[in-house]
């Protein structure tokens, strides 16, 4: 912890109320709710002139976690109403089942706004005895009211119904008793809602009032919820009679509550009501429980109708499912939402009849959107793909490889498919083979790189997702002559000595900055010898390299050094030091030098500085 | 870790550097197109690791391929006639108050020039009987600027031009190709110059307006307030600054104050005695 005088020691705090930018004083303020005494951030919150720092100190407290709310608790019995609600607006944000207790003697505080809050509050926990707490305030002064009533409706507990629905009649707190229903939601707030409805007239309550909260119920339901057709019958008279919010409501709640009798008439007037075109739109809630509405939406909103396909595969019809998968190879919906149609057909035994087909013969035309439809598509249903392949068997195709791959051929056959593609078409095949391990493995690399030294670079990718041991020889022979990137990768994941002492010997000779930062992610105690030495020269160009590289490797020996250098100006080597300095952050020193980096100007430094604050106290 | 890992850290030190170099900032949606963007640079510029093309970077080695990359992480695209109510605001205003001979217009972050040669179409035909009219115009991208330089353009820069325009402003050089007229071009000049550092535009004299539009959206908080702090050097006490419909600065800098010409949000420069200094550049750029 830092000592005496902790706001002038950190100097982002000490800019605190003057005027930082947004993101500074977003990393001052974890940094205090790190590093400050409770004390500290106690005597910011009663900063009666200084806004800034009094709400400073309580998101601190809210990001300090359990000490934040030790501190919290405390605070309700202060004398002053305004730090006791900072308390309670702080014990609201960490949402702690066992505060209730606490907060229910808060919200019995004389001032109104503290009572309020910590009715609002209580609302929020997860307590099964809130309920009862909330109702004790029901039948107080309308402020409290009124917060209690707000309160039944966050806590969703539906036990609280009966009492809203008498509330709602009431002409001041009438409307805040319906939005509470519509927060509770489910079928017993649907029903009494729609009861409601149907009298509104005779009530004190608007009917529109009372519309959206029934729209707001429907959509917001985890399943379809069930309205009697009496009730649904009369969204369809009102519709004539009713002004445009009204009537868009009453589309809504049609089809939101609809089940077979939402007509084609029915879902363009939706459509029309929509603020948005629907190809730009996401799908509306009103529709997440309709699968039955996909072929109605394929003409107006065809990327709705493959939303719902997505979400009820099973239940989709075979042919809506494969006049979507037409439009999308037709560009009718846009390449970005081919997962969605993936996905839907994945969750089926068999694609469509005729999808296969449609699908290899696009692939043939040249059509790219094909290419990656038939790349999602060939581990699951590599059989039938397979079929529609059979009559293009004599065309070099790289959806060859993938079925062979996919079905899982013999890898020479797989070689042999990846052999009689012209080489452009070689390494992105190869590249797409990461998820067949098994079959990257069982290639013939010994051969090919002979023969095509040119894979190197696509074999040491692989051996990413793939164990290529036996490549390491040549990994050690390409590191010899200028290795590209993904060759230095592999040979340092490798974990191969000989390969790290032909880094050690390239990055040593070498100007090229990537063979050096390469040293970092070796684990030898030669690289990083040779990663010291160049990082305490100053005079080395490369001294900023060999710092950031050796930040990965730090020890406390090496502290000494990166303190040195947290004033370079070069904010590449500042960065480094963050980064080796958050491995010594047990270092008091360390913490020293993270605290003034974290009032760094370049925010991906001073970002760093507050991270390595936050994850060692 | 991982070359994913590494490439990851590398493209933070490649957003890193564009921020500080040029104030670009990429929040949300658009780091992935920074993303998208950089492995397009990677493949046509030979490289094969997102840290060597840092390294590229750090280095300035190659001016062309940086420009490549400014160009591809923010849209350049313009067209001419764009976005003219706040040029016809501007005109009319000028043609209410009268006032000085001569009339230095600025187009900051001017790209390839269409709003360069619009306001100099514009400006100098409504007022060429009157007054002087300069067009200065500065990009920080050297390649945008040597395209702006030739004044051909055809197909989208030209999509909200009318045939009448075409032919009175351009010469037809076939096959959709159009050269802005000679007398347009003449009174435009060129440089290249950095927003967020107020001496790497050469000082020729302060400006009456300065129309920077759609160029502050691609722009970090601390980026935005060096180039209000740049911009208020280069205008004159009352000048005018343009921004872009989606940007504001109202309440933001002590050196504009935010009024309504016509049916446009203008920002005035302050007349007041307040020495802008380059306080906000150091302050974020260190």
């Amino acid at each position: 912890m830092i000592g005496a005088a902790p706001l002038e020691r950190i100097p982002l705090l000490a800019g605190l109320s003057s005027g930082l930018s947004a993101g500074q004083q977003r990393r001052a303020i974890r940094v205090g709710a790190v590093l400050l005494p409770d004390e500290t951030i106690e005597s910011m919150l009663r900063e009666e002139t200084d806004s800034s720092a009094r709400n400073a100190a309580l998101t601190m407290i809210k990001l300090r976690g359990a000490r934040g709310r030790q501190l919290a608790l405390q605070l309700l019995d202060d004398d002053d109403p305004d730090v006791v609600l900072q308390a309670v607006l702080a014990l609201h944000d960490m949402q702690h089942d066992t505060d209730l207790p606490a907060l229910v003697r808060a919200a019995e505080n004389s001032n109104a706004n503290v009572a309020q809050a910590a009715i609002i509050a209580i609302g929020h926990s997860r307590n099964p005895a809130a309920h009862n707490a909330i109702l004790s305030f029901i039948e107080r002064d309308p402020w409290l009211q009124a917060a209690a009533i707000e309160a039944l409706g966050t806590l969703r507990d539906t036990r609280a119904i009966s009492v809203l629905r008498t509330l709602a009649d009431d002409s001041i707190v009438g409307p805040l008793a319906v939005h509470a229903m519509a927060g509770i939601g489910g079928q017993e707030a649907l029903d009494a809602l729609s009861s409601m409805w149907m009298t509104a007239p005779r009530r004190s309550i608007e009917s529109k009032d009372l519309l959206e909260a029934i729209v707001i119920v429907a959509e917001g339901a985890d399943r379809l919820l069930f309205a009697a057709p009496r009730f649904r019958d009369q969204f369809a008279l009102r519709i004539g009679e009713s002004d445009h919010r009204e009537h868009e409501l009453l589309v809504r709640a049609r089809i939101a509550l609809g089940r077979h009798e939402v007509t084609a008439f029915t879902i363009e007037q939706f459509l029309s009501s929509c603020s948005g075109s629907p190809d730009e739109l996401p799908m509306p809630s009103t529709l997440r429980h309709h699968p039955e509405l996909a072929p109605a939406l394929l003409v107006g909103a065809p990327r709705w109708a493959l939303g719902l396909a997505a979400d009820y595969a099973d239940r989709i019809n075979p042919e809506v499912l494969q006049r979507l998968l037409l439009m999308v190879l037709d560009g009718s919906v846009p390449v970005s939402d081919i997962p969605l149609l993936v996905n839907a057909l994945h969750a089926r035994d068999a694609l469509p009849r005729g999808a296969a087909t449609a699908i290899v013969a696009a692939v043939v035309a040249g059509n790219p959107v094909a290419r990656t439809l038939f790349r999602g598509l060939a581990g699951r249903f590599a059989n039938e793909l397979a079929v529609a392949l059979q009559p293009f068997s004599l065309t070099p195709m790289p959806e060859h490889v993938l079925i062979a791959a996919a079905l899982p051929r013999a890898s020479w056959i797989v070689a042999d498919e990846i052999e009689r593609l012209p080489g452009e078409q070689r390494e992105s095949v190869l590249l797409d083979l990461a998820a067949w391990p098994e079959t990257i493995v069982a290639l013939p690399w010994g051969r090919w790189l002979d023969e095509m030294p040119g894979l190197l670079r696509v074999a040491a990718r692989l051996s990413r997702s793939a164990p290529l041991p036996r490549l390491i020889p040549r990994f050690r022979e390409a590191l010899l002559h200028e290795p590209a990137s993904e060759v230095i990768d592999a040979a340092i994941n490798s974990g191969d000595a000989a390969c790290e002492a032909l880094l050690v010997e390239q990055a040593s000779s070498s100007p090229r900055d990537a063979l050096l930062d390469a040293l970092g992610r070796c684990r030898g105690e030669t690289s990083l010898g040779v990663l010291r030495a160049i990082a305490a020269d100053a005079n080395r160009s490369q001294r900023p390299i060999a710092l950031r590289a050796l930040a990965r490797r730090a020890t406390d020996s090496d502290l000494p050094l990166f303190l040195a250098a947290t004033d370079d100006e070069d904010w590449l080597v500042r960065h480094a030091c963050v980064r080796a300095l958050a491995r010594c952050a047990s270092d008091e020193k360390a913490v020293e030098a993270l605290l003034r980096l974290s009032s760094d100007p370049v925010p991906l430094v001073s970002e760093g500085a507050v991270a390595a604050l936050e994850g060692h106290r | 870790m991982t070359g994913d890992d590494h490439d990851e850290e590398s493209v933070q030190l490649i957003e890193q550097w564009l921020s500080l170099r040029f104030g670009l900032q990429f929040a949300g949606a658009k780091r992935d197109l920074l993303r998208n963007r950089l492995r397009q640079r990677l493949a046509a510029s030979g490289m094969d690791s997102y840290f060597d093309y840092f390294i590229a970077l750090r280095a300035g080695a190659d001016p062309e391929e940086i420009g490549l990359l400014v160009d591809a992480v923010t849209n350049g695209e313009t067209y001419f006639f764009r976005e003219e109510d706040q040029v016809f605001a501007y005109l009319h205003e000028l043609q209410t108050t009268g006032g000085r001979s001569d009339l230095r217009v600025l187009s900051a972050g001017c790209s390839t020039g269409e709003e360069a040669y619009t306001l100099a179409i514009r400006f100098g035909e409504a007022l060429s009987w009157t007054r002087h009219v300069h067009v200065d115009a500065c990009d920080l991208d050297e390649l945008r600027l040597s395209k702006a330089r030739t004044a051909l353009y055809h197909g989208r820069a030209l999509r909200a031009t009318t045939d009448a325009q075409r032919e009175t402003y351009f010469q037809d050089l076939s096959n959709g190709l159009m050269l802005v007229r000679g007398q347009y071009r003449s009174m435009v000049r060129f440089f290249a110059a950095n927003l967020l550092e107020p001496e790497s535009l050469p000082q020729t004299g302060k400006y009456d307006a300065i129309f920077c539009r759609n160029v502050l959206i691609y722009f970090s908080e601390a980026a935005i307030d060096a180039a209000l702090t740049s911009m208020a050097l280069w205008l004159r006490p009352g000048g005018t600054l343009y921004l872009g419909h989606s940007e504001s600065i109202v309440g933001r800098s002590p050196f504009f104050r935010t009024e309504r010409s016509g049916d446009c949000i203008v920002y005035r420069r302050t007349e007041d005695a307040v020495e802008v200094s380059t306080f906000h550049r150091k302050a974020a750029y260190g």
